[in-house]
Order: structure tokens, then C-alpha cells, then sequence
């Protein structure tokens, strides 16, 4: 989906620069590489140059790393991202948000800040380790252990730090660690009634990303569709680009179980069951 | 040396640098709150709320101690349920795994409460877990000699 959708928030024209170093990398590739391994590079060579051209051109590198961005390995301590882990950009059971920042200035929020939302490990049962100055439940009583994430780049951390911002479900004294992180261009208080608006800002994590999240400069559409989780949500996968609406009211986007209209006065908004089905 | 701001003030032996500062809102409808950082190191210009900028600047003999305030909502919760800060600072609450981002040696430490009406979190880095127990004095020092006013009525969203 290229198109955009909100005057405010324009999406990424495509870049003839980036598109033609695409096709003679290609074109380098097929000629140097079995099918299914050309097909496999290619894709990630073109999104590690829609989501970050200029890192993945100029700097030495993988195109994995300019997918991903900074620090995407296990060992550099970061917590990675829940599209990666289990498939949907919401905290999955088990888990409950914990609290929240923003990182200023992201290519991913075509410039805005962007939201990152903690979801913590939520206890088992037993209370352990709980209570007092104690806000981390021992790690039997949690439901995730430690390790690294699998992605093809996003290889962080999960269910490793015992970290709390501390915005969000403030009537849990006790968790376990982060699970995963959930992004948005959203602020998390209009996203979860259970956090409050107290803004914390962490700019490091700017351009952190993944496979699984979008690239570029998000229209309404698309920043809804990650908003209620992506691909692994209940719209299920895209099915179509963004069309004009038949009464050329706004715009759409059809999923495999439903569609997000957006109009100058709604936003977006989505449209799944039974009234969809009518 | 002595520093003071937003109802916050710290009395830091020598060679400490420390800030004191709260943010401008990014949207109207968002509310920030005051920040203390103080670390026995210069701390970097560019800082994210819990000490991202610094940590990675951290020797094992450094400590950074950040104090953050929540907003009103906060009180009585119970993950501030805790009245004061702890005194002393828990040598034992420091883990490796303790760290908003972990860092190969270091550890960390989280602590919320409400002191004097006003809810905090407590967040200690050591730069050294095999050197804490001589570094989680020092903290626990500084952490003691913190001064936190009094909940004043004022401008939404804090003091």
C-alpha cells in the first residue's frame, strides 16, 4: 500500500532511485543464486529499501539490519517487538501493558513520535518475589522465560527484562518481565484506557523495527490496521491496496475479514461481522 | 553540590553531575512530569527519561540514580502503594535483569512509591553486578539525601 490517506500524515512516494537500485540488485542476484534464494533476497532487499533506503545504500551492511534498524540483536539488551514473537502487533494472553514512551522525530511516524507499549508478563498464580518495593513477581510464577526472539532480524530480547514504565494498569502492583513491545503512532492513552497520559521519551529507540511492521510513512489506514494489530489480527492478511469508496466519501482498504474506511471527518475507522457482511 | 527544581532537590558529593528537568508535552493532551538524573559521571546532553544515553556511558564504577514523578492518578495505586522511598536501597533488589536495557555487566534496580503525596519511581543502575555491593551504597547514599517537597496544588499534570 503506497497510497495515502490522511493530508496530515502522507504516504512515502515511491522512490525511482530506490526502486532502480532494487531491480540491479535483482538482476545482480538472479544471475548469482538459486530461485527460492533470489525470491527470499529480493524481498528483504526491498524492504530494507522502502523502510530505510538511505541506511541500507550508504551504510555498510545487511538489508536485515536496515529492516530492523539498531541494535537488533539478542545481546544488545533491547526487548523485541510482539509481531515478531506471536504474530500480531498487540500484547498476546499473558500478558498485560505496562507502560509506555515515545521516541521523537520517527521516519516511521513520517516524522512524529512514535509509541512504544511494554506488554509485561502477567503472573501464573503464585506470588513470589511480590511485594513491598518488590514490583517483579520471581520468574517461576510468570508465564514467558527468558530468550531470544527468532525473527529473521528482530532477534531481541523476550521476557528477559524486568523493567516497568509504569503508565499503564497501575492496579497490578506486580508483573514479570517484558514480554514484547507493542508500536503505534497512536498515543497509548487513546489506545488503552488503562494507561494514563504521564509521557515518558526514550529517543533511542527511534528507528527500531521489523519485518512485520510497516515501513515508511503510515497513511490512516494502514496506522489503523497496526493499531488493532496487523496481519495477525482478526482483519487477517490485506487484500487490496487502498480504493477510493463508491461514493468517493473517502477511502478503503479490504482484509480478509473485514475493512477500514477512512474519511476526512471519521478517520478510520473498521468494519468486520455481520454488518460487513451486509 | 546542590540542585533543585519542579518540588525536587539533591545535595551530591563531589564529582556527581545531576539534572533536573521535565519536559514540554508533545500533545496537548499529554502530561509530563519532573525527571532527576544523577550520576558520579558527566552526563550526556541527550538522555531518555530512565537514563538511556548515559547508561551506555557507564564504567563499573559509575552509579546513576533517576527519579521519575507520575501524575495525580497515580496515588494510592497499588503499584505505588509504598509510602517513601526505601531507606536504604535494597542491596539485594539489584539484578542483572533489572535494566530497562540490559547491558553486559551492569544492573539495575526499580523502585515506586508515593512520598509526600506524590508518586514516584525509583530507577538505580550499578555499573558493575559483581562490584554491588560497593556501589549500592553509594547509591543508597545519594537516594537518602533526596529531597522531595510536598504535593503543592498547581497547573495540571504536576508540580
Amino acid at each position: 500500500m503506497n497510497t495515502s490517506t490522511d493530508p496530515d500524515t502522507p504516504a512515502v512516494p515511491a522512490a525511482p532511485a530506490s526502486q532502480r537500485l532494487a531491480e540491479r540488485v535483482a538482476g545482480f542476484l538472479g544471475a548469482h543464486t538459486s530461485r527460492r534464494g533470489f525470491i527470499a533476497r529480493t524481498a528483504v532487499i526491498g524492504s530494507a529499501l522502502a523502510v530505510n533506503p538511505g541506511g541500507f545504500v550508504l551504510r555498510p551492511g545487511t538489508a536485515y539490519a536496515a529492516v530492523c534498524g539498531p541494535a537488533p540483536d539478542c545481546a544488545a539488551g533491547y526487548t523485541a517487538f510482539c509481531c515478531t514473537t506471536n504474530g500480531a502487533n498487540q500484547c498476546p494472553p499473558g500478558t498485560f501493558v505496562g507502560g509506555w514512551w515515545k521516541a521523537d522525530g520517527s521516519s516511521y511516524c513520517c516524522g512524529g513520535p512514535r509509541y512504544y507499549i511494554d506488554c509485561q508478563n502477567s503472573c501464573t498464580g503464585c506470588s513470589s518475589g511480590c511485594g513491598g518495593y518488590n514490583s517483579f513477581y520471581s520468574s517461576a510464577c510468570i508465564n514467558g522465560s527468558c530468550h531470544c526472539a527468532s525473527g529473521s532480524c528482530d532477534q531481541r530480547r523476550v521476557s528477559c527484562n524486568y523493567f516497568r514504565y509504569g503508565q499503564c494498569h497501575q492496579e497490578i502492583g506486580c508483573g514479570g518481565p517484558v514480554a514484547c513491545r507493542v508500536v503505534s503512532c497512536t498515543p497509548p492513552y487513546e489506545l488503552f484506557g488503562e494507561c494514563s497520559n504521564a509521557s515518558a521519551t526514550d529517543n533511542a529507540t527511534t528507528e527500531h523495527s521489523a519485518p512485520c511492521l510497516p515501513g515508511g510513512c503510515p497513511g490512516a489506514i494502514e496506522q489503523h490496521y497496526y493499531d488493532l494489530g496487523g496481519p495477525g489480527s482478526f482483519l487477517g492478511a490485506q487484500l487490496t491496496g487502498e480504493m477510493v469508496a463508491p461514493d468517493d466519501a473517502g477511502r478503503f482498504t479490504n482484509y480478509q475479514n473485514g475493512a477500514i474506511y477512512w474519511t476526512p471527518g471519521t478517520g478510520a475507522w473498521e468494519v468486520h461481522g455481520a454488518i460487513k457482511l451486509e | 553540590m546542590r540542585i533543585s527544581a519542579h518540588g525536587m532537590a539533591a545535595d551530591l558529593p563531589g564529582g556527581w553531575d545531576a539534572r533536573i528537568y521535565r519536559r514540554p508535552p508533545e500533545r496537548s493532551e499529554a502530561a509530563t512530569h519532573p525527571v532527576l538524573h544523577a550520576g558520579n559521571f558527566a552526563l550526556p546532553a541527550e538522555r531518555g527519561d530512565y537514563g538511556s544515553g548515559a547508561v551506555e556511558l557507564m564504567s563499573a564504577a559509575h552509579v546513576l540514580v533517576v527519579l521519575r514523578e507520575f501524575g495525580a492518578e497515580a496515588v494510592d495505586r497499588p503499584l505505588f502503594a509504598p509510602r517513601g522511598r526505601p531507606s536504604p536501597v535494597p542491596y539485594a533488589a539489584f539484578r542483572p535483569d533489572g535494566l530497562q536495557r540490559a547491558i553486559q555487566g551492569q544492573a539495575g534496580a526499580q523502585f515506586f512509591f508515593t512520598e509526600n503525596g506524590r508518586p514516584f519511581c525509583l530507577y538505580v543502575v550499578l555499573g558493575s553486578y559483581v562490584n554491588r555491593s560497593g556501589l549500592a551504597p553509594v547509591a543508597a547514599g545519594v537516594v537518602d539525601r533526596l529531597q522531595i517537597e510536598p504535593v503543592t496544588a498547581g497547573p495540571a499534570g504536576g508540580p
